[in-house]
């Protein structure tokens, strides 16, 4: 497993955070809560392996991206957030969310959806900027 | 900070992908390191220092 490189990693990392998220997901119940928790830890692991097998380039492109790209994409999610809050957007993601958490053997507290759904919605605007400064960097590093 | 290390690479005919593998790094810290576009760690700095067996300062200049 050394010898694979920090692409190999970062693939390995995302397919099986994937693969055991979505039967998780799938499962429901308290197996479903520690597959979630499996994928969790998942990531971490194959995350570290691939930031230890990646070059000093490399790291200086992640760190400026999360610092910069995460900075700007929660500030981004934050700006977009009335549009996320109109019904005809908010209640088909609440309803989704809310099937999803359906599979436990209790029903989700009314407000868990929501949380749920601002978790996300902060983390994935994190991620777009994340990856628009990661691109921005390789393009005007060549 | 200018660099002569297209320079010393092409005298020994590598490729950036040669140097890297010298160097243990990716193509593109080669490339963007040529360019003048980034700028390497000073562990990294002598690595290179040490490959082309030439002092820092011969090889890295100020603007």
């Amino acid at each position: 497993m050394n010898r694979l490189s920090a692409r190999s990693w970062r693939l390995l990392a995302a397919i099986g955070f994937w693969l055991l998220l979505g039967v998780a997901f799938a499962t429901g119940g308290t197996i479903g809560l520690l597959l979630g928790y499996a994928s969790a830890a998942w990531l971490a692991a194959f995350s570290l392996g691939a930031w230890r097998r990646q070059d000093e380039f490399e790291r200086a492109a992640q760190k400026f991206s999360w610092v910069f790209g995460g900075l700007f994409g929660l500030l981004g999610s934050l700006a977009l957030l009335p549009l996320i809050l109109q019904p005809d957007v908010l209640d088909p993601l609440l309803g989704l969310i809310e099937s999803a958490l359906g599979g436990s053997e209790r029903p989700p507290h009314p407000a868990a959806p929501a949380i749920v759904l601002g978790a996300i919605w902060i983390v994935l605007g994190q991620l777009v900027g994340f990856l628009v400064c990661w691109v921005g960097w390789h393009v005007t590093k060549q | 900070m200018k660099n002569r290390i297209r320079t010393l690479r092409t005298e020994r005919g590598w490729t950036q992908a040669d140097l890297a593998a010298h160097l243990d790094v990716s193509r593109n810290s080669v490339n963007a390191i040529e360019n003048g576009k980034y700028d390497p760690s000073l562990p990294l700095a002598f690595k290179i220092s040490e490959l082309f067996g030439l002092p820092i300062e011969k090889i890295f200049q100020n603007d």
